[in-house]
């Protein structure tokens, strides 16, 4: 099973009333939410230029236990979101909170206990593992400093030995090194790493983009099954949204540095409200399909030093209305949990259906 | 699964048709069965590892018809690129290569670096998967796109700067005259992919080699080079060898598919036929893994294991290790590659694959 036999856990959240959310605004903050990022800006400062806005006005949460996946093409300002989600880069407006507690950007100082239970999952496990450590000693390192235990030798063997066979390896490659194994083992062991420390809520960045074809679909399995397991929250970000439907309970879709669609995963694959949605779910190639071409979305996603006026997605959508070349959408409720951020979307419309 | 069945019922939940009576129609068997571009025969890449001599192609045998696409498909190590590498001389050194490429009825292999040159980028173009490697940093675009087309074809500078700007605007670049000027840094990563089959097409090849051409980009543009491809073989009847891991890309867009495992041929045939109802264990493995095969709320299914390096291929056939219907003679005997009804090729004794049950058992926790 997956994380998606989960999904009541958001379903039975009280829906918030239709109609357009103030200023953009797409989520609400609450209690009882793992991790919450509130109306957050990023901006990366350019000498000599206006900074570039990569992330606009994101809110967005994500619930123990559940998967929130967060799909869009390179240079949305996906992967800046995550970051800045576990405090790697710091958000210029709004903020990041974790159990309630505002998510201070990681300096030189170590970072707070209650905060280390926030941990990230990167790209490229080979880059992300120190090379000239055992791995072992690597996820031991992990499990004293994520969760302050004070662990003899042999303690810590055994802990790795299991933390090993979680994530589908023998306890007996504890003493070897990265580059003795394959990407997708290197990530088994990163996502080990991670779980040394015990983790509350996990974002993982593109975890299975740079692995074979067989080892994607182990590794999104991996993942989905310690979701289930241990009841932890995940933000899994990825542009590849045939896994994402598969193993997120809600998806959040991000165009040129804004959430344009949010919505149960189903929902938003089944009937996708925002124009943007619906040309990245028709240009998967569909395997099996035949002769059938997937179909093209012109154009490029714009310079971000130079964002359009109005909707930021207007110069690509094939729906353009007048309007949208001046005015900024603001988000829709087109079902209960379920936003898009476009003039086309009517509130309550996925009810009608 | 059908050859057109919808991808939402993958082909571990349907019964499975036999392909055996129905023989490939339509376009495709016309292609391939007259006038092959390019014929490749029993061609074996032996390698120099720090364990010894090593074969990382063995014995691989393909065609491609005059305006086909043909789909190469396998892991890391499956020996798709060094194939692809090997066919325009491009291989590492201490390479060692036998067999037989036949190029328009020219054979490659053994031709001195001289002759080849006359092949490499005239007849037969490369687009490599990361546009960065085959786009010089500091050279503007106009000297990149002009540069061969002048050595290969003798074109004056502006005969050649008139080509270039046809294949940009063949390549749907926007406003190809300002973009000659530009240098490729100024250029999004799908423009620049644009860019280098441009390139790659300047000197109208007969045949292109498209090794990863879309994996390092978003579905949107993806889509976008795809068709573009599709176009250039319908309009200029360019041969396309596309190598990628997608199948999802193989099947929108090839005529025919080859899936290479552990440098040899898995199986080889008409795509809808093979894609459809794989008879090799690895394609069925292959096609179940896919997110959209399983039903929904069920866990992926994914092969279990990896694929298998050069220096410890396992004896026998390749897959028996992660193969779940692997006899004792699949540890010792590797399989002989065969011709099937249907005309595929397969290279596996366990024939006809036994039926899946309908349900897909909740495998997963890997």
């Amino acid at each position: 099973m997956t994380a998606s036999s989960l999904a009541s856990s958001f379903a039975s959240e009280p829906a918030p009333s239709p109609g357009s959310a103030p200023g953009g605004r797409m989520g609400t903050s609450g209690p009882g939410r793992l991790l919450e990022l509130d109306d957050l800006d990023v901006s990366y400062a350019r000498r000599g230029h206006a900074p570039v806005r990569a992330v606009i006005g994101a809110s967005l949460s994500v619930e123990a236990g559940e998967i929130v996946g967060l799909v869009g093409e390179s240079g949305c300002g996906k992967s800046t979101l995550g970051r800045a989600a576990v405090g790697l880069v710091p958000p210029s407006a709004g903020e990041v909170r974790y159990r309630g507690e505002r998510v201070e950007t990681l300096g030189r100082a170590a970072r707070s206990p209650e905060l280390r239970s926030l941990q990230m999952v990167f790209q490229d496990p080979y880059a992300s593992l120190n090379p000239r450590r055992r791995v072992g000693r690597q996820i031991a390192d992990a499990i004293r400093l994520g969760t302050g235990a004070k662990l003899d030798d042999e303690a810590a063997t055994r802990r790795v030995a299991a933390l090993l066979e979680r994530v589908g390896l023998s306890a007996a490659v504890a003493h070897r090194f990265p580059h003795e194994f394959s990407g997708g083992q290197c990530q088994r062991i990163a996502i080990a790493r991670v779980l040394a420390t015990e983790p509350s809520c996990v974002v993982a960045d593109e975890p299975i983009s740079a692995l074979d074809a067989s080892a994607q679909a182990q590794i999104a399995n991996l993942l989905a099954g310690i979701v289930a397991e241990s009841g932890l929250g995940m933000l899994f970000i990825s542009h590849d949204l045939s896994v994402v439907r598969k193993i997120a309970d809600r998806t959040v879709v991000m165009y040129f540095g804004r959430i344009v669609e949010t919505g149960a995963t189903e929902a938003v694959w089944s009937q996708p409200a925002h124009p943007y949605t619906r040309a990245l779910i028709g240009a998967i190639p569909r395997p099996g399909a035949g002769s059938a071409l997937p179909s093209e979305l012109p154009g490029d996603v714009p310079d971000p030093a130079r964002p359009p006026s109005g909707c930021r997605f207007h110069p690509r959508c094939p729906e353009v209305m007048e309007r949208c070349r001046t005015e900024d959408p603001v988000a829709i409720e087109v079902g209960p949990g379920w936003q898009s951020v476009c003039f086309r979307s009517q509130p309550g419309q996925a009810a009608v259906k | 699964m059908s050859a057109n069945g919808r991808p939402e019922t993958g082909p571990a939940t349907v019964a499975r048709p036999r392909a055996a009576d129905s023989r490939p129609t339509g376009p495709d068997n016309r292609r391939t069965s007259t006038g092959s571009v390019l014929e490749v025969e029993n061609l074996s890449v032996a390698l120099r590892t720090s364990h010894g001599i090593r074969r990382a192609v063995d014995g691989i045998s393909f065609s491609i018809g005059a305006g086909e696409i043909l789909g190469i498909a396998g892991e890391s190590g499956s020996g798709k690129t060094l194939t692809a590498l090997s066919l325009l001389g491009l291989l590492p050194l201490g390479a060692r290569t036998s067999g037989s490429v036949r190029f328009e009825g020219r054979e490659l292999l053994g031709l001195k670096r001289r002759q080849l040159r006359e092949v490499r980028g005239k007849q037969v173009g490369l687009v490599s998967q990361d546009p960065a490697t085959s786009l010089h940093p500091l050279l503007r675009i106009d000297v990149q796109m002009t540069e061969h087309v002048r050595a290969h074809l003798g074109f004056s500078k502006d005969k050649a700067r008139q080509r270039a700007i046809e294949m940009l605007t063949a390549v749907r670049i926007p406003d190809p005259e300002t973009a000659l000027f530009a240098h490729p840094h100024q250029f999004s990563g799908g423009m620049r992919q644009r860019i280098a089959i441009a390139m790659a097409l300047a000197c109208e090849p007969r045949l292109l080699i498209a090794d990863e051409p879309t994996t390092s980009l978003d579905v949107t543009v993806q889509a976008g080079i795809l068709r573009l491809l599709d176009r250039l073989r319908r309009e200029r009847g360019v041969s396309v060898m596309i190598i990628t891991h997608d199948l999802g890309v193989l099947s929108s867009i090839s005529d025919r598919i080859c899936i290479l495992y552990g440098g040899r041929v898995a199986e080889y045939g008409v795509t809808p036929a093979v894609l459809g109802t794989p008879r090799h264990p690895y394609t069925e493995g292959l096609m179940r893994s896919l997110p959209g095969a399983s039903a929904a709320g069920a866990a992926m299914v994914p092969i279990q294991g990896a694929p298998p390096s050069l220096d410890s291929m396992p004896g026998g056939c390749a897959f028996h290790p992660r193969c779940e219907w692997a006899r004792e003679s699949c540890r010792t005997t590797v399989p002989a590659l065969r011709s099937l009804d249907d005309g595929r090729q397969l290279a596996c004794d366990v024939d006809p694959l036994p039926a899946r049950p309908a349900q897909v058992s909740p495998v997963g926790r890997s």
